[in-house]
């Protein structure tokens, strides 16, 4: 074992009554690229809070280069050389780029004024260190996600970071910015520098890191290089049980058509066309930007469309959610948070706010049949918590996730249309989702399912259409299945 | 399998405002014994009433995410106008306030309608419908004070039924309305769901648009009730009537916990919030407090009461952080 760059001995945190983190044992070794693992809940983000002196342990103590200190607060942290890239940045969206790195100790002229110049060269300079191309001019409202995240890499290397933690960085990446992440992780890497790396996805925690540590109840369950564990014990240990399939594909042979979508063409997305049949899961792919989501948004009536819609032999048009929901056309949105829940109510009225359509007498509410529904949803899905009363924000990603599909289950739709459906959530509760989405399909309903992970469309689909720049590249049967069949069709449009 | 516990919650929320109520009342009964007797406590209701109204209206609206300024010149506008309707027009009682009701409704099914299609921002929108309304109110009456209201329309806002004034009851019997509508309907249901996130409720089918008009014509309403109300009360109609009745309607909502951000609080917020206006406000003149300083702590009042608000919220973000752990 070489030296350690950060360890924690005995790290305790309680919050009241709740034991998050307990006696906590781990070390992270220089100059490695560390996992750190665990479902939702585990404690993994009260240690990163730790670490980056948002929080304040209980008890046990944190040494860095086999020194013992406290991190108070931020600031502190950055002091000791611990840089932290949150998974959501919290920036400025209405400064530039240099303005956000350089955010408090702005290069100053004699009169005390902002001197942009060496800012912007300072900027430059930076960037030049770990080949990250950006307009330091740019502001931040004008950037993408990955670009943001770009930005807080870069203010953690101007900190002279000596650890870097990533709070799952890619889980709002294409593939293609994914790909550069990995480039400035490795580079970070080779100068030396340890990062800690927080993820749900197997396969980049396998392509990115030499060791890992798992945690589970607040406990460190494991530790060690990550090539002497399997995925499957990696998983395993994260879940404290025998996980089986992640992926539970149920072979149904798929029945009559229930949609057919002729030249589908809207402001985004160009002369799409195909079917669905009842049992079908018909999957979407291609890069961010492609018009997957488009798509789902015009056969929810959110963005107008021209071409037929054809729903169980009855062609259709749809110009509106509340229309789409009616003729039993539904969508869980790609941000539950946004566009999923209404997070400050409750489950009961989140569930509500699509059964009310069902269970209603000239506008007032059916009380015992809602509460009825709701209950039974809760069971049906399995989400943890303690009443349907509890207030959406409190429940965990997977758990608001299940919320989201429950109310598009008080009545079962005829389509369901998944935009992302297991993004953010931990691995159990991602198997959970799956097999809800195998229990529906084999109910006979039709489901379309946008993702970007790979390995889940692929395992899931029946077919897969892939678009590319608005249009359909084509449409691939499950035999024909591959990542390089699909990533070939999404970025050149050709027969793979 | 778990079973889930379905029951009541909240009610707690609303324990810090029940214990500041208690308190002032103590307060106002050590230094004066009458605060608290049964005529004293009627007169307490009877003033309230009239904001409570109001403040019911805008509880919609704000439960919904927007706001409305013009409350106060509606009061003007509605009072002005059933009082033209049973004078000039010489319309039966009944019908004048039905018709006064009607237009209430509309000037806020107007005022949601150019919000929700323009997007222009609700504040400053209404905001400058307020000196448009008031501007009208002096043109039509050109500054005079009308008079000569029917008796029997005095009633309204001076006569008892078994003891309590007609004022309270229309307070009360609006406060179970509304209740039910926020509770038991679907449109209720929408309001909390448009105002908590609008996004959402698009993508859950809701018609956001139609919500919000419906919420201002609820609240045109309220301030045509509260119009026609403080006419009869003070039997007679001034082109100042309901000047400033909209901060009385917001400072009831938001002392009640009412979110302006939308989608948190509820009707028994509107009671209470309503309470703790009118005891100050009796209790202050009680205890023989200058009218000039009754202003001074009405504001303060209204700040300590969001910023309990705040800090409640902080107090529930810490435990929703301790459960997700």
């Amino acid at each position: 074992m070489g030296t350690a760059a950060i360890e924690v001995r005995n790290l305790d945190k309680r919050y009241g009554g709740v034991h998050a983190l307990k006696s906590i044992n781990l070390s992270f070794e220089k100059g490695k690229v560390c996992a750190l693992l665990g479902e939702n809940g585990a404690g993994k983000s009260t240690l990163i809070k730790i670490l980056s002196g948002i929080e304040q342990p209980t008890g046990g103590e944190i040494l860095i280069d086999g020194k013992e200190i406290k991190i108070s607060n931020p600031l502190t942290a950055q002091h000791y050389g611990i840089s932290t890239v949150h998974q959501e940045p919290m920036q400025v969206m209405a400064i530039s780029v240099a303005e956000n790195i350089y955010a408090g100790r702005l290069p100053k002229n004699k009169l005390g004024m902002v001197d942009y110049r060496k800012l912007r060269r300072q900027t430059s300079e930076l960037m030049e260190k770990i080949n990250i191309r950006l307009d330091p001019d740019q502001l931040l409202s004008e950037l993408s996600i990955a670009q943001r995240q770009l930005v807080e890499i870069l203010k953690a290397i101007s900190y002279d970071a000596k650890v870097v933690i990533f709070d799952e960085p890619t889980s709002s990446l294409t593939k293609e910015e994914t790909k550069t992440l990995y480039e400035i992780i490795r580079m970070l890497h080779e100068r030396g520098i340890t990062i800690i790396y927080v993820s749900h996805r197997m396969k980049e925690i396998y392509d990115l890191c030499q060791e890992a540590a798992v945690l589970r109840d607040g406990r460190n369950v494991f530790e060690g290089r990550i090539d002497k564990i399997s995925q499957e014990e990696l998983i395993r240990n994260m879940v404290g049980r025998n996980m089986g399939q992640l992926y539970p594909k149920i072979e149904i042979q798929p029945g009559k058509k229930v949609l057919e979508v002729k030249n589908l063409t809207s402001d985004y997305v160009k002369d799409v066309s195909f079917s669905l049949r009842e049992g079908e899961i018909l999957g979407l792919s291609g890069l961010v930007g492609a018009g997957r989501t488009e798509v789902a948004r015009a056969l929810f009536g959110i963005d107008s469309y021209k071409g037929e819609m054809i729903l169980d032999q009855k062609a259709i048009h749809i110009s509106s959610p509340d229309e789409a929901i009616s003729k039993g056309i539904v969508l869980v949105p790609e941000d539950r948070k946004s566009q999923g829940l209404v997070r400050i109510l409750d489950i009961r009225k989140n569930i509500g706010a699509v059964d009310m359509r069902y269970h209603h007498k000239w506008g007032f509410l059916m009380q015992r049949d809602e509460e009825k529904t709701v209950s039974d949803l809760i069971e049906r899905l399995n989400v943890k918590t303690p009443s349907a009363y509890q207030i959406v924000d409190n429940l965990s990603g997977g758990n608001q996730q299940k919320v989201v599909f429950a109310k598009w289950l008080t009545k079962t739709p005829r389509v369901l249309i998944l935009d992302e459906p297991t993004r953010g959530i931990d691995v159990g509760a991602k198997a959970e989702i799956y097999s809800i989405i195998g229990e529906l399909v084999r109910g006979g309903i039709g489901i379309i399912m946008i993702s970007s992970e790979m390995p889940e469309l692929i395992a899931m689909s029946d077919r897969i259409l892939v678009m590319r720049e608005g249009t359909c590249a084509g449409i691939v049967d499950r035999s024909d299945f591959s990542e390089h069949t699909l990533i070939n069709l999404a970025l050149k449009g050709g027969t793979a | 399998m778990k079973k889930v516990k379905m029951g009541w919650s909240g009610i707690s929320q609303y324990s810090g405002l029940v214990i500041i109520l208690v308190i002032i009342c103590i307060i106002f009964q050590a230094k004066n014994p009458l605060f608290l007797t049964f005529d004293n406590v009627i007169a307490i209701l009877r003033q309230l009433s009239i904001y409570g109204i109001v403040g019911i209206g805008m509880g919609f609206l704000i439960l919904n995410g927007y706001l409305d300024l013009t409350v106060g010149s509606m009061i003007g506008i509605c009072g002005v106008t059933v009082a033209y309707l049973m004078t000039a027009a010489n319309l039966p009682i009944w019908l004048s306030v039905l018709l006064t009701l009607a237009a209430g409704g509309a000037i806020g099914a107007f005022n949601g309608a150019v919000i929700t299609y323009t997007g222009i921002p609700a504040f400053i929108f209404t905001l400058a419908m307020t000196t448009v309304y008031r501007g009208i109110i002096y043109l039509v009456t050109d500054g005079k004070t009308i008079s000569n209201l029917p008796k029997a329309f005095l009633a309204i806002g001076r006569n008892n039924i078994m003891g309590i004034p007609i004022a309270i009851i229309i307070f009360f019997a609006t406060l179970i309305i509304a209740w039910v509508i926020l509770n038991r309907t679907t449109f209720g249901r929408s309001v909390y769901v448009a105002g908590g996130n609008p996004l959402a409720a698009k993508y859950s089918g809701i018609n956001n648009r139609k919500i919000t008009i419906l919420c201002y014509m609820i609240c045109g309403v309220t301030a045509a009730m509260a119009g026609t109300v403080l006419a009869a009360k003070l039997s007679a109609v001034q082109p100042t009537l309901g000047n400033s009745y909209e901060m009385e309607a917001i400072s009831v909502a938001v002392i009640g916990g009412m979110s302006l951000t939308g989608g948190v609080g509820s009707i028994a917020g509107i009671l209470l919030g309503a309470l703790v206006l009118g005891v100050i406000d009796n209790g202050m003149i009680m205890i023989g407090l200058a009218s000039y300083w009754q202003m001074v702590v009405k504001g303060i009042v209204i700040v300590i009461a969001v910023i309990f608000d705040i800090y409640k919220k902080k107090g529930a973000l810490t435990i929703r952080k301790i459960r997700r752990k």
